[in-house]
């Protein structure tokens, strides 16, 4: 039987993993605005209601590191680049601190706390996308390629946070150990595989609502306004930021975006919001030299997270 | 199938968050701020013991952020820029700016000490 790099993996015994039809036809995934609180509508534009926040215009290509600034090649991240300059955060910062994270879409994007095998401790983002799921990248819940005796596998345990602000936990903290991923990760660190989710105990998601997520083509994506919240290592711990800026490129398994983003943004929704409803299109990983990046919803992206929801 | 690229050689840059006073810092998050290619995008966060450990993917010079959680201590901010070498004969060096290196066959170490930098 061909190795198929989509086969969903979970650190759980097979007889409870949820097995994938791949004949199952890829439709939209609705999002929820959750069982309780306030609710804001998005802008005409593909943008959140931040106040003051306008979609940034874009800074001019000069303003970039060229000539060595092309699309880094997906191979680089994986095997090793040749020498450029890594940043996540392009141009001038204009990310923007929420603060009103009860509310909803902010209270979907949550802070992750996650305990490796051998104990030592990260921080990823994640977003509700069910009442017991929580999509992220797939090196928030597998371990690969570290380096480190006893660190790659399936984490210990992930503490989920919906709605972190500093040190308010408005839904408070929910202990996970059951996660998901796919094969092309977990057995081969491919960037291009590199997504998961978390199941979580309770069903958190039905208070703080969840976000859809679906499949665009490419011309679609590239007309694309791109969202992104979560939470930047780089500021104050737990707090949640936002940016919005224009797709930049696309490949088969990959987006590519301007959008700002740091340390402890994997996982995050790069999200678009149509008629109001907000749809999850890739999975923040990485951070790169001129362009960040994020593992695209294709259809057996689509139908493991549809499998997986719950 | 043909395929050139090398193999991936990630090395772990492990360090420890200090206050001024010399005190571990928990709950201090760590992260790259500069490298020599696409990183995942995650965070370390210190111990108790103010310890954390990152992966560097391959061969060079890596900058570090950190900033202390005020909840959990005195806020503060550090940095550093550490080299790392080829984990074989490439001639290259483990380093850590304005730090002495510390020997060890795998990890690069680095310490930070919050309100201290020499990274710019």
């Amino acid at each position: 039987m061909p190795h198929d790099p989509h086969n969903s993996v979970s650190n759980e015994p097979e007889d409870v993993t949820v097995s994938l039809a791949p004949e199952q036809e890829a439709v939209l995934q609705p999002p929820s605005e959750g069982a309780q609180g306030e609710v804001l509508h998005g802008t005409g534009e593909g943008l959140e209601p931040v106040e003051g926040y306008r979609r940034p215009d874009g800074f001019p290509p000069e303003a970039w590191t060229a000539p060595t600034a092309a699309l880094p090649d997906i191979g680089e991240a994986s095997f090793g680049p040749p020498p450029s300059a890594q940043e996540t955060v392009h141009g001038p910062d204009d990310r923007v601190q929420i603060t009103n994270t009860a509310v909803y879409p902010w209270r979907v994007h949550c802070y992750l706390l996650i305990t490796a095998r051998d104990n030592t401790l990260y921080q990823g983002t994640g977003w509700l996308i069910g009442p017991h799921t929580v999509a992220t990248a797939g090196h928030c819940v597998y371990i690969k390629g570290s380096g480190v005796a006893g660190r790659d596998g399936w984490v210990k345990s992930i503490q989920v946070m919906p709605g972190r602000n500093g040190s308010v936990l408005p839904y408070g903290s929910v202990t996970c150990t059951s996660f998901r991923s796919v094969a092309g990760w977990t057995n081969d660190g491919d960037e291009n595989f590199d997504y998961g989710a978390i199941v979580t105990p309770s069903n958190i998601g039905s208070t703080t609502g969840w976000f859809g997520f679906g499949v665009w083509s490419d011309s679609d994506l590239l007309k694309t306004t791109g969202n992104i919240a979560g939470y930047p290592g780089d500021k104050q711990p737990g707090t949640l930021w936002y940016a919005a800026r224009g797709v930049d490129s696309v490949t088969a398994r990959k987006v590519y975006y301007d959008i700002d983003t740091a340390g402890g943004q994997s996982g995050s929704s790069v999200y678009r919001i149509d008629n109001g409803n907000r749809y999850g299109f890739a999975i923040h990983a990485y951070g790169g030299a001129r362009v960040n990046s994020g593992t695209r919803f294709t259809t057996p992206v689509y139908n493991n997270y549809v499998a997986w929801k719950a | 199938m043909n395929d050139s690229r090398p193999a991936r050689a990630p090395r772990e840059i492990a360090g420890v968050v200090h206050d001024a006073s010399g005190a571990p810092v928990p709950g201090a998050h760590v992260l790259f701020t500069d490298g020599p290619g696409p990183l995942p995008d995650i965070a370390a966060v210190t111990d108790a013991e103010g310890r954390f450990s990152l992966s560097a993917p391959a061969p060079g010079e890596y900058a570090l952020l950190c900033r202390a959680d005020p909840a959990m201590g005195p806020p503060g901010t550090a940095e550093a820029t550490v080299r790392v070498g080829a984990p074989v004969g490439d001639g290259t060096e483990d380093r850590t700016e304005g730090r002495a290196p510390e020997e060890g066959p795998a990890a690069v170490r680095v310490e930070l000490t919050l309100g201290w930098s020499n990274g710019s």
